[in-house]
């Protein structure tokens, strides 16, 4: 029988060789490097599946920001993305033994995420909640989106792009459907590719890219006139 | 084509994902047809922007991770904090100090219950402890046969690895049939998990028991929990068989096989340990046979105490506790647990091993060590324990396996454990001693 092979350490960040990582003829891996699946990763799930207490914590610092960037921009406000990324947490920490590394660690965070993402909206939606706080938190009057969505340290991007085109860009995905918005943060915020979307969603590559274009084919229109204006000042 | 279905095309030609056909459609439309190129300016604009938003940083306060590797005295403890948080519904902020806690406790990788608090005491030092089996005391050591690993029928995908490692890897050279099961004992057909239930075991019932591996190590002590008692239990569906090691001739024996003449006919345990050790002429020791089954349980957490039932049942309600009896009382009688047994209705056997699986019949509660807040339990993950089922239907040896969660935790549940009663597994109609997993599922309401 194979004993269990411990993943070595590795640079963080890529996806390593069998041969850049080490392992000579004969060697068997306990299981497969998924395709995109994080050797780091990896060595993170072998460590909690052996009890190291510690493991968790590494697991969930490495998704933390990810995460709560995610559940911002599918939620529109800090609060409720608070809520969704400290559920989402905890959802996995119970749940991390069933992860058998076939996916990528990453999607299976986001798919976590926006299933739960998902309950909330059919929670609101059955008008148990009042108002809905996501999407119309930025027609409410007197509160800036900004407020809410910039650190108080204002970052190079932040400010490159102007708090206008923060603002409205986060208003253009809040008024998107909210399976379509899904699909265009996981791919133009998130940066996930095509089909680690499909995964995380769990559609279909086709379905992928029609609610992409639709989606993004939305915000256009919603963004024409401040687009428009950008057109002219850089012209 | 139209104008409409060139802009649908356009966000594929921002990822590059045109077709050449399309791209070259596309282009000289593009070329020819100005509203459609100011569209696909304006969406490449729009998507750059998308992906130009602020990127926000982790939530306040940073997570302090470097500490999460220390070993806190009382883990149990620290994760109150976290209990606290959470009974809010989670709705609240979790203060990452309480994330921390949850997190932060020590391995529950100790290793089976002794009878020793020494040897526990000992086990708690040891950083590097066995966590699925204790090491067996070289004195007390029964005999040990080990069986060919490449016959082992092993389907893929459903091995639990933890499970896998407690097999040996090596056969022995040689490797001698093991002793009866219970050669003193006559045949009876009074079922023996009812009359050696409710009370300890002497040395000789020890003896005629079926630890595998070293009878020393049984464990007999009172749970760690203190609680335990009689509280009827519900059996347990049908559990997963997957394979199962029949060591009689030093090889696994395949699904339906006989056991051979001039045994008992009860096969006998492997050795976990991957070493083999002859029987001595007086010393016969019994055996257990491990099976790759997990038994799924559900444990519902009150304010004063943890019930055990199974997955996809009702949670006990105010009546059904009333019945509920406290540490100390008497266990329920042996006919009782006889009726109940005749009553319990068997799982199927495994069609490639030809054992039926054991069934819980008593589950006493446990009180809650403690007793710190019930929410902290139930943001725990499963605990998963490998067990030795006596003949009898004796729990007579729990092993915690590795587990993120605190270790006190992990030690209670399987002092509780230990008191449970079962329908022991069958081979050919045989009540047989078995090694198999148990996971506890913490009731999430």
């Amino acid at each position: 029988m194979a004993s269990l092979v411990l993943t070595p350490r590795f640079p963080v960040g890529r996806v390593s060789s069998p041969q850049e990582i080490g392992l000579k003829d004969g060697d068997v891996p306990a299981t497969p490097l998924a395709p995109g699946n994080d050797p780091a990763d990896r060595e993170l799930l072998e460590r909690h599946r052996r009890g190291d207490a510690s493991a968790f914590g590494a697991i969930a610092e490495r998704y933390s920001a990810p995460l709560y960037n995610l559940a911002f921009r599918l939620l529109g406000n800090r609060e409720d993305a608070l809520d969704l990324h400290q559920e989402v947490l905890l959802k996995a920490y119970r749940s991390l033994h069933r992860f058998r590394g076939d996916a990528a660690l990453r999607t299976w965070f986001y798919r976590i995420a926006v299933n739960t993402a998902k309950n909330r909206a059919r929670f609101w939606s059955r008008g148990k909640r009042g108002p809905t706080l996501s999407l119309d938190a930025t027609a409410e009057p007197g509160r800036a989106m900004i407020d809410r969505i910039s650190d108080p340290r204002p970052s190079p991007e932040g400010a490159a792009y102007g708090q206008e085109i923060q603002v409205r860009v986060q208003r253009g995905l809040d008024r998107l459907p909210l399976n379509q918005r899904m699909v265009v943060v996981l791919r133009d915020v998130e940066g996930l590719d095509y089909r680690e979307v499909a995964d995380a969603l769990g559609i279909s590559l086709g379905t992928v890219k029609s609610r992409l274009a639709r989606g993004r084919n939305s915000l256009r229109r919603d963004l024409a006139d401040l687009l428009e204006r950008d057109h002219h000042d850089v012209s | 084509m139209t104008c409409p279905e060139f802009i649908d095309l356009l966000s594929s030609r921002i990822d590059g994902d045109l077709t050449p056909p399309q791209r070259v459609r596309l282009e000289a439309h593009l070329q020819a047809c100005a509203d459609c190129r100011r569209g696909a300016e304006q969406m490449e604009r729009a998507v750059a922007w998308v992906r130009g938003l602020e990127r926000l940083p982790a939530p306040p306060p940073p997570l302090r991770l470097a500490g999460l590797a220390q070993t806190r005295r009382s883990a149990w403890g620290a994760l109150r904090p976290l209990a606290l948080a959470a009974s809010a519904v989670l709705a609240a902020l979790l203060a990452w100090e309480g994330f921390e806690a949850l997190v932060t406790p020590g391995p529950a990788t100790s290793p089976a219950l002794t009878t020793s608090t020494d040897e526990m005491a000992g086990a708690r030092d040891s950083s590097n402890a066995n966590p699925t089996l204790a090491a067996p005391s070289p004195t007390s050591a029964g005999p040990r046969v080990l069986p060919a690993p490449a016959a082992v029928p092993e389907p893929a995908g459903e091995l639990d690895p933890r499970l896998a490692a407690t097999l040996p890897a090596e056969p022995p050279a040689s490797t001698p049939a093991p002793g009866p099961l219970r050669p003193s004992e006559p045949a009876s057909q009074e079922p023996v998990y009812a009359r050696l239930h409710g009370r300890q075991p002497s040395a000789e019932q020890e003896d005629q028991g079926a630890e595998p591996d070293d009878a020393g190590s049984v464990d007999s002590a009172p749970a760690p929990g203190g609680g335990v008692r009689s509280a009827p239990g519900e059996p347990v569906g049908p559990a997963t068989t997957v394979w199962i090691v029949q060591p009689d001739a030093g090889a696994p024996t395949p699904s339906g096989a006989t056991p051979p003449a001039g045994t008992t006919g009860r096969p006998a345990a492997p050795s976990h340990t991957g070493r083999a050790e002859a029987p001595s002429a007086t010393e016969s020791r019994p055996a257990a046979t491990e099976v790759a089954i997990s038994i799924p349980v559900v444990a519902w957490v009150d304010a004063d105490a943890v019930r055990f039932g199974d997955p996809g049942e009702e949670p006990p309600g105010e009546l059904d506790r009333a019945g509920d009896t406290d540490a100390g009382t008497e266990r329920a009688p042996g006919a009782d647990l006889v009726r109940r047994g005749a009553e319990t209705p068997r799982p199927d056997a495994d069609p490639r091993t030809g054992v039926t699986p054991p069934v819980p019949l008593e589950r006493p509660r446990m009180a809650l060590p403690s007793a710190p807040d019930p929410d902290a339990w139930r943001l725990l993950p499963p605990l998963s324990l490998q067990i030795t089922i006596a003949a009898d239907g004796r729990v007579v040896r729990v092993s915690p396996l590795p587990w993120p969660g605190p270790r006190e935790v992990a030690e209670a549940l399987a002092g509780a454990v230990r008191d449970w009663a079962f329908l022991p597994a069958e081979l050919a109609g045989e009540a047989i001693a078995t090694r198999l997993e148990l996971t506890i599922e913490f009731d999430a309401r």
